[in-house]
């Protein structure tokens, strides 16, 4: 009987981590197979039946990179990204220090004021920031995507930065007060290194933020400033899609994402909820 | 107000509610899109909702190995959207994608055919639900590990079935977790622009041509009629307000400020 059972929950472990198995293979495949495509040559790619067995070849990196100018844009979507996270940080470490720490009247109502500047659709601001930046001559520059993006990162660092300064007890703080510090001191010397991990991870999930975002970097955007997502879709052309070089492009626009995300994969889906989910 | 981009002699004219007279009564091209979005939504969370679930009670039972298939599972839903779009329009072509050469080997070869022109909306459902059951299974995983373990095994000692357990107990305790899953996702999928964009540009025939898409379309690719895309942005507005408020609503209490 005992042997039975054994036997049975044995199966039942097999066939679940079979299931799971199945599961993980679906969601890694596409992924497989954008590397596989980025790999072959036209002629390969075209292949019936698709070849699982190719000899591989870097071309369309090459051409993603020299002639359709990945770099460039690259160097745009870093600029935007890394100005737009370290002025949000800037803007919103005290803002969310002040939300975890003081209870002042209307804190509840103005903390999801802030987080309804992330929940707002992209369509429903789009057309007075365009005349906005219109009117100051600031289409196709790196300063109009970077305050856009702005509005959104705020809302992350508050909400997520101040879930870690929670879970810092206060004792530290008003025993450094005490022992003669400002608040400010207390803040800067002890509060802000305590919350140092996930000032990191807020700041890495706000890069990426940056990095992906399309639809502002769409409209805002020219020739000048175009950022990645915008201009891998160029790939599709009146002549046809250039697969191979978009597969080899989109790959490279992934690396610095996947990485962030191991990274901060502990705090991420903290992040992603604001911090409503915590762990 | 009326402007257009395009026609700049024109001016800014006021207009009182006519732009909100169009997109509901005369415009069928805005009502087919606010039809498509809903429908985009309701099916997106619907299908992320139940594999979203049903992976993280699967991936929950199991301690083994479960920090692995975390990363991976992390992996869709940080990718860029645009690239995600491009990777599923890949999967889905005709010559170069994999679907239709996997039903050739195992003898389904009649059924292979141009996936995105001919399931247009089908399409970018799995493409989302690719990329964002991921983001439903994580958040389940951390309410399913959050349940304390006394409910569970005093139901066992009651002689409940699993299924009464998951019933009367799990689903309960996931309450919060349910409504910030569906809030989020609903509120996110009808904003899916990027995706959309780069899998069908909205075609064939509109057929996938959400609000925004349209607003963005009218606004800036096809005429400069901004006025309108605002328009269009408000009532997307107000349908993210009420989602919101809802949430609120429901687990307002649970979400400390």
């Amino acid at each position: 009987m005992a042997r039975k059972m054994k036997f049975r929950s044995l199966a039942i472990s097999v066939a679940t981590y079979c299931l799971i198995g199945f599961v993980l293979i679906l969601f890694a495949f596409p992924f497989l197979w954008l590397i596989s495509t980025s790999l072959k040559t036209r002629l390969d790619a075209f292949a019936v039946p698709p070849k699982l067995l190719f000899a591989p070849t870097m071309q369309n990196y090459y051409d993603a990179i020299f002639y359709y100018n990945v770099f460039r844009n690259a160097l745009n979507s870093v600029i935007v990204a890394v100005f737009s996270t370290l002025l949000s940080l800037v803007i919103g470490v005290p803002a969310a220090y002040a939300f975890a720490r003081f209870n002042f009247r209307g804190r509840r109502d103005l903390g999801f004021y802030v987080l309804s500047t992330r929940m707002a659709p992209g369509i429903s601001v789009i057309v007075p920031l365009y005349l906005l930046f219109m009117q100051l001559r600031l289409l196709d520059t790196h300063v109009a995507l970077i305050i856009t993006y702005l509005i959104f990162n705020l809302a992350f660092v508050v909400w997520i930065m101040k879930g870690f300064f929670r879970e810092i007890p206060t004792d530290v703080e008003e025993a450094a007060m005490i022992d003669g510090c400002t608040r400010l001191q207390a803040f800067s010397a002890i509060t802000l290194p305590l919350a140092a991990p996930g000032l990191a991870a807020t700041a890495i999930f706000c890069l990426i933020t940056c990095w992906n975002e399309f639809f502002f970097a769409l409209i805002l955007t020219g020739m000048r400033s175009q950022t990645l997502p915008v201009s891998i879709t160029g790939f599709i052309s009146h002549q046809g899609i250039h697969w191979g070089q978009m597969a080899a492009a989109a790959i490279l626009i992934s690396i610095p994402v996947l990485v962030f995300a191991m990274l901060i994969q502990k705090h991420l889906v903290r992040a992603m909820t604001f911090g409503i989910v915590s762990r | 107000m009326e402007q257009d981009l395009t026609k700049p002699y024109l001016g800014t004219r006021f207009i009182g509610l006519d732009n909100y007279a169009e997109f509901f009564i005369k415009d069928s091209e805005a009502l087919t899109s606010l039809q498509t979005s809903f429908v985009l939504s309701i099916s997106v969370v619907i299908v992320e909702f139940a594999f979203g679930l049903g992976l993280a009670l699967l991936l929950h039972r199991n301690l083994r190995g479960k920090y692995l298939m975390r990363t991976l599972l992390i992996l869709p839903m940080v990718i860029t959207p645009v690239v995600a779009g491009l990777t599923w329009r890949i999967m889905f072509s005709y010559n170069y994608g994999i679907i239709n050469y996997v039903l050739d080997v195992i003898g389904l070869g009649f059924l292979a055919r141009a996936w995105i022109a001919e399931f247009p909306l089908a399409s970018i459902i799995v493409a989302d639900a690719w990329q964002w059951t991921p983001f439903v299974t994580l958040i389940f995983l951390a309410g399913l590990e959050a349940i304390p373990v006394e409910p569970f095994e005093a139901a066992k000692v009651d002689g409940a079935s699993s299924l009464q357990i998951f019933r009367h107990i799990t689903l309960p305790l996931l309450r919060p977790m349910i409504a910030l899953v569906t809030a989020f996702r609903i509120m996110d999928s009808l904003k899916t622009i990027d995706l959309i964009y780069v899998m069908t540009g909205g075609g064939p025939a509109r057929a996938t041509e959400i609000v925004p898409l349209y607003a963005y379309i009218v606004g800036f690719a096809r005429s400069g009629h901004i006025t309108y895309t605002s328009t269009m942005g408000i009532i997307m507005l107000i349908f993210t307000i009420i989602i919101v408020e809802a949430y609120i609503f429901l687990a307002g209490k649970e979400i400390a400020v």
